[in-house]
């Protein structure tokens, strides 16, 4: 489904991405996980067109999508969460979510149908009238994921939506993470959090310094001594 | 519930109070209300690219310059009916908000940037319009007084305030539309985050050029009530920086981003800019200070505006009442 191919990224002579080869395979939630600077918000820049690489592809289902605007690669079926929370402060929640289901409805009923419908999905409901800049972190992150949903992908990006989240809105985010993949969207998500990423994903990258250290299944990473030495510092066992 | 329908009360008095204005109002209180009205119309527009889109344009004089122009260079040399010409000076506002939008927008120009550009665009524009021969350059274009329908001149003030007072009313059902519709959300999600509108599938280029060409066209239209209504225009008095600052501040006081606000906002401006000019103006310049001085007042003790300062009132009295 997303293929990349030799992608090259640096900034005035910073490497933030190397060489990086990797495939996302349709229906699966595929892992990026890395030290602090590794790259990982930067090849979700490259992907969505906030940021054009010096070389390689990028390919979504067969379309190239190098050179295209973050809003024409929304409209091909990518859609993704900041990092840092991009909620719009000022309007309400319900209001954050509409604008999202504006990229595929012209008209504002059937646009109000489906922010229904993912409000409810995200248990946002009773929140709807309130301005998304009084919410906590662990709402503005699900609103994000629920405005990120009403443009109606086929590829999610979630970068690093569990952090800032206590175990108990955790667990909560996951089980939605997991509901939305049930639903046929494939998920490319950035987790710090390990016990999340190896219980969740079903295959999982590895960067460091721009560069792919491993990649493989959940128990390959764990046991993988590149891993263990860059990032895990001892060895992870799968609880 | 019952914020609502008390404001509904309010906006028909008011309305009704400005319809039956004249026939109780003398000629210099007239004047007064026209003037209100005409900036509340100006803060209006530049409320649609402002207000909602969040793109804060410090050059919109040259909009209504553009539409005051292009109607009084048609009515002097080809004799064309400023009724007409009004349409002309709307083209030529959408076609300087084109140029103007496609040469920020496009090469990203953003906050301190945006201002400072179109702040140029208006600093060029005067000293263009200082140097064409053609129209007026530094003398200004005079418009002979002749009385008649036809050529937007009208013995008193009543009929201008009519027009007005239609004009306001239409932009005011404008932005109400807006406000609702799926391209006033979206310009409202563009001014509180460009980048995940964005990503959300927004063109926003496309959308905030949308905005400023809706903007420019409104705002070039009372170009020709302007030109005719004074009779006399000139590059100093139509493309200076302070008039674009003007247009700015009425907005801002009564509150950027809604429908009313802009109207309200010259409701009170407006008026403190008329009387202090009208009791200080022997002095030069001082009338300007004094209102300086008060704008800055209203700056400090409401900072987001009267209208949503109020609105945040009822809903804060709403709420107390709930919990009770």
């Amino acid at each position: 489904m997303l293929l990349v191919r030799n992608l090259t990224m640096a900034f005035k002579g910073l490497t933030a991405i190397s060489n990086l080869d990797l495939d996302v395979r349709a229906g699966k939630i595929f892992g990026l996980i890395g030290p602090n600077g590794a790259g990982k918000t930067t090849l979700f820049n490259l992907i969505t067109g906030f940021l054009t690489p010096q070389k390689g592809q990028i390919l979504f289902n067969g379309h190239n999508l190098i050179g295209l605007k973050p809003h024409e690669i929304c409209r091909l079926g990518i859609a993704r969460t900041f990092q840092i929370v991009k909620v719009f402060p000022q309007l309400s929640v319900y209001r954050n979510i509409m604008i999202g289901s504006f990229n595929r409805h012209k008209d504002i009923k059937q646009s109000q149908e489906i922010s229904e419908l993912i409000l409810d999905l995200v248990h946002l409901t009773d929140k709807k009238e309130q301005a998304a800049s009084a919410l906590t972190i662990a709402d503005r992150k699900r609103l994000e994921l629920a405005r990120a949903l009403a443009t109606e992908p086929v590829l999610l990006l979630l970068d690093e939506t569990m952090a800032g989240l206590n175990p108990t809105e955790g667990e909560k985010m996951l089980s939605m993470v997991k509901e939305i993949n049930g639903r046929g969207i494939t998920i490319f998500m950035i987790e710090h959090v390990m016990n999340i990423i190896m219980s969740v994903c079903h295959h999982i990258l590895v960067l460091n310094y721009g560069e792919k250290i491993a990649e493989g299944s959940p128990t390959e990473i764990s046991k993988d001594k590149k891993v263990i030495e860059a990032y895990l510092g001892e060895e992870f066992s799968i609880a | 519930m019952k914020s609502v329908s008390f404001s509904k009360i309010i906006i028909l008095a008011s309305f009704l109070i400005l319809l039956f204005l004249p026939l109780y109002a003398g000629s210099y209180i007239l004047h007064v209300v026209i003037i209100i009205l005409f900036f509340g119309y100006l803060g209006s527009c530049w409320n649609i690219v402002a207000g909602y889109a969040g793109q804060i344009s410090l050059g919109h004089a040259i909009f209504l310059g553009a539409g005051a122009y292009t109607s009084t260079v048609f009515f002097l040399k080809i004799g064309l009916s400023p009724w007409i010409g009004m349409w002309a000076g709307g083209v030529s506002g959408i076609l300087l908000g084109l140029f103007v939008g496609y040469l920020t927008f496009r090469y990203g120009l953003k906050g301190h940037y945006f201002i400072l550009a179109t702040m140029a665009f208006g600093a060029i524009t005067k000293v263009i319009a200082l140097n064409i021969d053609q129209i007026g350059a530094a003398q200004g274009l005079i418009i002979p007084f002749k009385a008649s329908f036809s050529n937007f001149q009208f013995v008193g003030k009543i009929h201008y305030y009519y027009f007005m007072l239609f004009m306001v009313i239409g932009i005011i059902l404008v932005c109400a539309v807006i406000e609702k519709s799926r391209f006033g959300q979206i310009l409202m999600a563009i001014r509180e985050d460009e980048e995940a509108a964005e990503s959300l599938g927004v063109n926003t280029f496309r959308y905030k050029l949308m905005a400023m060409v809706v903007s420019s066209f409104l705002t070039s239209l009372v170009g020709t009530f302007y030109a005719f209504y004074i009779g006399y225009i000139h590059p100093d008095t139509l493309f200076t920086p302070f008039l674009s600052i003007q247009i700015t501040l009425i907005p801002i006081t009564g509150g950027m981003g809604s429908v009313f606000g802009p109207i309200v906002g010259s409701f009170i401006l407006s008026p403190i800019s008329e009387i202090t000019r009208g009791f200080l103006g022997k002095f030069s310049g001082l009338h300007l200070m004094v209102w300086g001085v008060i704008i800055m007042f209203i700056v400090i003790l409401i900072p987001k505006g009267i209208i949503v300062e109020l609105q945040d009132y009822f809903h804060k009295a709403q709420r107390k009442k709930l919990k009770e």
